[in-house]
Order: C-alpha cells, then sequence, then structure tokens
C-alpha cells in the first residue's frame, strides 16, 4: 500500500479543491492507502465547524466531507502561519484531528509520502 | 523518510495573488526540514515576469537568500519570455534561461512538482 500525500490551498466555495481532496482521499483510504495532507494559505478555511450555506445539507458542507476522511484515518495538518493569518486563533474552531503545524511539517510529509498531489 | 527532488513550478504572475511568493516561501520550508529536500525553481507561462531584472522582489530577498545558499536553480523559460515580448538584457542575472524542451528533463528528475 502507498503512502500518498496531498497539498490542499484552496479554500471552500471559492473553488472545488476541497471536493477533489475529499474524493481522493476517501478512493485512497478505501483502497488501503494511508493519506497525509497539509492545508496552506486558504485550505486552512475547510475543516472549520459550525460552516452554514443556504440550502447545503449538513452532509454535503466541505468540512462534513474533511471530517469523513480524518474518520476513515487521513492525517490532516494546516499551516499555522496561514491559520493564525486569517484570524482563526491556532484553529480552536477546527473539527476534531486536523492539527496546526508549519512548514517543516510538510516538508517530512513530502519524506515520508510515495505520490505527492497538489490541489 | 527521504530526501526528494521537488520541482517548483510558478506557473501564475508574481503579483495579483500569493501563490509565487507562498511558493518561495514553501521552497525555503522543504529545505529546512530534516530532510533537507532539494528545490528547483521553475518560471514558466506568465510566472516568467519575476524574471525581469526591474521585477520587485523584495517580499521574497529572505526565502530567495535562503535558497541561494543551498544553490536552488532559477530557471525561465526563453519561449515564454519571447512570448511575452521580454528581451534577453531586460532579465535578472541570476535566473538561468532553459528551453521548453529542456524542462523535460527537470521533470524527469523530480520526485514531485508543485506548481505555485
Amino acid at each position: 500500500m502507498a503512502k500518498i500525500g496531498l497539498l490542499l490551498r484552496e479554500g471552500p466555495w471559492q473553488t472545488e479543491n476541497y471536493k477533489v481532496f475529499t474524493k481522493l482521499s476517501n478512493a485512497f483510504l478505501e483502497k488501503g492507502h494511508e493519506v497525509r495532507a497539509f492545508f496552506y494559505l486558504d485550505g486552512v478555511y475547510n475543516p472549520i465547524k459550525h460552516q452554514k450555506f443556504p440550502g447545503t445539507e449538513e452532509e454535503n458542507l466541505p468540512v462534513s466531507g474533511i471530517k469523513r476522511v480524518v474518520e476513515k484515518g487521513a492525517k490532516i495538518i494546516a499551516c499555522g502561519i496561514c491559520v493564525n493569518g486569517r484570524g482563526l486563533e491556532g484553529g480552536k474552531e477546527f473539527i476534531e484531528g486536523v492539527k496546526v503545524g508549519g512548514l517543516p511539517d510538510f516538508a517530512e510529509i513530502m519524506g515520508d509520502v510515495d505520490k505527492l498531489i497538489t490541489l | 523518510m527521504a530526501t526528494k527532488k521537488l520541482l517548483y513550478h510558478f506557473n501564475r504572475p508574481p503579483y495579483g495573488t500569493v501563490f509565487q511568493t507562498e511558493g518561495w516561501r514553501a521552497g525555503v520550508g522543504a529545505i529546512a526540514g530534516i530532510d533537507e529536500h532539494e528545490v528547483v525553481i521553475l518560471m514558466q507561462g506568465d510566472g516568467v515576469y519575476y524574471a525581469l531584472k526591474d521585477a520587485d522582489r523584495k517580499e521574497n530577498l529572505g526565502y530567495e537568500q535562503t535558497l541561494k545558499k543551498v544553490d536552488t536553480k532559477v530557471y525561465a523559460v526563453s519561449e515564454d519570455l519571447e512570448k511575452r515580448g521580454i528581451s534577453l538584457n531586460e532579465i535578472a542575472p541570476d535566473i538561468t534561461l532553459i528551453k521548453a524542451s529542456e524542462t523535460l528533463r527537470l521533470y524527469e528528475e523530480a520526485d514531485f512538482n508543485l506548481d505555485w
């Protein structure tokens, strides 16, 4: 089984990269691969709890997709400078399982994984 | 854990979004980790505007200097400069020109490539 790294740099609602991230991660995890992700730039907006959007069921919210892949075993680290730069106060509103780190963590992910996908 | 060869290709214009600056920053992050990855910078498409000798590089200067200390190569695709009417005497001396066909070698040598 392979180790897959994903770099997500786009936030929810502006692009659909979060959907691609969620679908790819699900597919990798269901095949037994390991998923390690780094959320960078606006990508750090994806794991915020309490998202709401008119006409969108809770299960279809970006954060719900992220939560499902975390529950399946995806390891996610968000860039701390990006988090605090956007006023997210150390990721205190993040769902459980998403950690806050830094670029050295991303460097470590790249050293560890077999494949890397940038979104 | 292993040292990886990373090709950072800057495709977007250097100003108007944070991508190119954040690419520089992430380049420094990549060489600073335990694995000490090797980073190569390739400017192509609208990314080549950064190669202009009069480009404002103040924001990235620290990142560039750090990457230079580990001999990071910085390339710009000559055809993409030409298409934008940029002549050779307008290019900063620390940027190496590379033909589009020769960039294939960079992609082949890289373990991972990251677009910015």
